[in-house]
């Protein structure tokens, strides 16, 4: 059949049957993509970390089956970085998760399209080394200190400066993720670190004698770093029916974590894979609300730290303001 | 003669401004997207932000200073890999059992991706410049020997029966022989591994970051994703494509002008 070559006229008959086929399955591809849905859909995404406890309550509790209505399916999608939750909330891929505040700020400044919805919990910090010289937060003028997030630099730098006039410099100060740090402290690799009970907690597995020095938790609610839910401006601008059924789902679980603490705390300790004891102190600490507070202070303290090149905005002026849930000052 | 040189000349300028058509179409058109909001700015700030940026960052700002790390690491990456490389190749060529053990170890190696590996830098090395140096070696030294080795294996036999036949020593084989036969190798895949290199340098710094503010172009960007401010991330970028851009022409092509010169490569 193939011994002879291929006409011209069979090349082209060839060509563009392949051309066509080509384009069948494009055509079929997309349209299998872009079906039209009988059903509204919301994706929400949660971590397993205290930061996420309260979204990842309504997730167990089953808050959004509760509250939307039926023609509403839901989707939950896991995701550990803060960075990727707000970019997939921005960009519409997903539509309800927790960032931390500095970050959410940074981003508005940024023109990214957030909406914020409300408040979550803060965690509570502390200084952690294994280091037999360091006895208090003094001894810590020349250490290497390491850290996670945006909000647990800021506040280890104005309490050291504020409380024991030691200014740490950029080289002194090594920003990681989780993993990162507990590894580096159980190597000494750093002097010190900043943790959350539940950082600590997992650091102590692999590096017992590790001990807080001081605890950066008093600073924290000054400042007022915690982690705020965050939504999809599009979504609910197309889809308005659906915030309320989203925070009534959020504010349930809030309440649910007030009322009794140490019952979520026992609920979230297997998936956490954290002693109920520490979440239920970590609840304790910062017991979540669904309010504002704290955005001007903390925009402005981003600010004289260089976060920000332009001064911000003010709360007020941000969109969204009237209908965000805010704490009376 | 006048009216030869000015039609050259029209030529000239035609070839340059269909070349730099392309360009032209794709900055106006990136600028209209977003300028006109055809794509949101968080997204694709538009080519004049991000210019300003560029520049405000440059000269004011901490990218100078990210830059500056960045090389600095990158040259004592290289140094270090370069003499390993060096070190690797002198005693293949001594014992052939090594060779054969360490062609199969290099090429496996070489197929493991520099991320994959950075849980176990990061044990081993701790977090900071001996990590990252740890990256680019692992990126620059299996490449670099193997391109060498394969080099040396299809030198033309006849090289080796002369060193032979003259009984050279090792030193002056690699002077008088292997150096200027393998001319061409050697700067093929120096070429290939400065690009692996600040490759595996930016995602180093990207995955893991470095201490404080000076911490590199991919700290940098790392930052500054994390605020959200994407001309800032851009700014990033282009500076790593106009480093990969300028020691291509600045090195790599001068030293093959140099070489198409020598006859040692054609064009």
């Amino acid at each position: 059949m193939f011994e002879q070559p291929l006409k011209e006229t069979n090349k082209f008959k060839v060509f563009a049957m392949a051309l066509l086929g080509l384009a069948i399955i494009a055509v079929g591809a997309f349209l299998c993509i872009n079906k039209p849905r009988d059903k509204r859909k919301i994706t929400a995404i949660y971590e397993y970390s205290q930061a996420c406890s309260v979204i990842t309550l309504v997730k167990e509790n089953q808050l959004l089956e509760k509250y939307l209505p039926d023609d509403v399916e839901i989707e939950w999608v896991m995701m550990d970085s803060g960075s990727d939750r707000r970019d997939a909330i921005a960009t519409d891929r997903a539509q309800i998760g927790v960032v931390e505040n500095l970050k959410v700020i940074t981003s508005l400044e940024n023109d990214y399209p957030l909406r914020i919805l409300a408040n979550g919990p803060a965690s509570y910090r502390g200084i952690y080394t294994a280091d037999d010289n360091i006895n208090s937060a003094a001894d810590l003028a020349d250490k290497k200190i390491a850290y996670q997030g945006t909000g647990a630099g800021l506040t280890l730098k104005k309490d050291l400066a504020e409380n024991y006039q030691i200014n740490l410099t950029d080289d002194q100060l090594l920003s990681l993720n989780e993993q990162q740090l507990i590894d580096l402290i159980a190597q000494d690799q750093v002097d010190a670190a900043v943790m959350t009970r539940v950082m600590a907690s997992k650091a102590m597995q692999v590096r017992p004698d590790l001990r807080m020095v001081h605890s950066l938790t008093e600073e924290t609610a000054r400042i007022g770093a915690t982690y705020w839910l965050i939504g999809s401006v599009s979504y609910f601008d197309q889809n308005p029916d659906l915030l309320e059924p989203v925070m009534k789902a959020y504010t349930e679980a809030i309440e649910t974590i007030n009322k009794d603490p140490k019952a979520v705390a026992e609920q979230l300790s297997p998936l956490f894979e954290i002693d109920a004891e520490i979440i239920e102190q970590e609840f304790l600490d910062f017991a979540p609300i669904v309010e504002i507070y704290g955005y001007d202070e903390i925009a402005e303290m981003l600010y004289e730290n260089g976060e920000l090149d332009e001064a911000p905005k003010k709360f007020a002026e941000i969109p969204y303001y009237e209908s965000t849930p805010k704490k009376a000052e | 003669m006048k009216a030869r040189q000015r039609k050259q000349n029209k030529n000239k300028l035609v070839t340059f401004l269909k070349r730099l058509a392309p360009f032209l179409v794709i900055i106006a058109l990136w600028e209209c997207a977003s300028r006109l909001g055809w794509v949101p700015k968080f997204i694709l700030p538009s080519l004049s932000t991000i210019t300003g940026t560029l520049f405000r960052e440059l000269f004011t700002g901490t990218l100078f200073f990210n830059l500056i790390r960045s090389l600095l690491i990158l040259i004592a990456g290289l140094a270090i890999d370069l003499v390993v490389s060096l070190i690797i190749i002198l005693a293949c060529i001594k014992f052939q059992s090594f060779k054969y053990f360490y062609k199969t170890v290099a090429t496996m190696m070489n197929s493991i991706p520099s991320m994959a590996l950075l849980p176990l830098i990061i044990m081993w090395f701790g977090i900071g410049d001996s990590a990252i140096i740890a990256l680019v070696t692992h990126s620059v030294v299996w490449t670099f020997t193997i391109y060498i080795l394969d080099g040396i294996n299809s030198l033309p036999k006849i090289y080796q029966e002369f060193a032979d036949n003259i009984n050279l020593d090792l030193k002056s084989r690699i002077k008088d022989i292997y150096i200027p036969a393998l001319l061409p190798n050697i700067t093929a895949g120096l070429k290939v591994v400065w690009g692996r290199a600040w490759r595996s340098l930016i995602g180093a710094e990207v995955a893991f970051g470095a201490i404080g503010a000076a911490g590199g172009l991919g700290y940098y960007i790392n930052i500054n994703r994390y605020n959200g401010d994407m001309a800032k991330v851009f700014s990033g970028i282009i500076i790593i494509a106009a480093v990969g851009l300028i020691v291509d022409l600045a090195v790599f092509s001068n030293i093959e002008k140099k070489m198409k010169k020598w006859g040692t490569l054609h064009e």
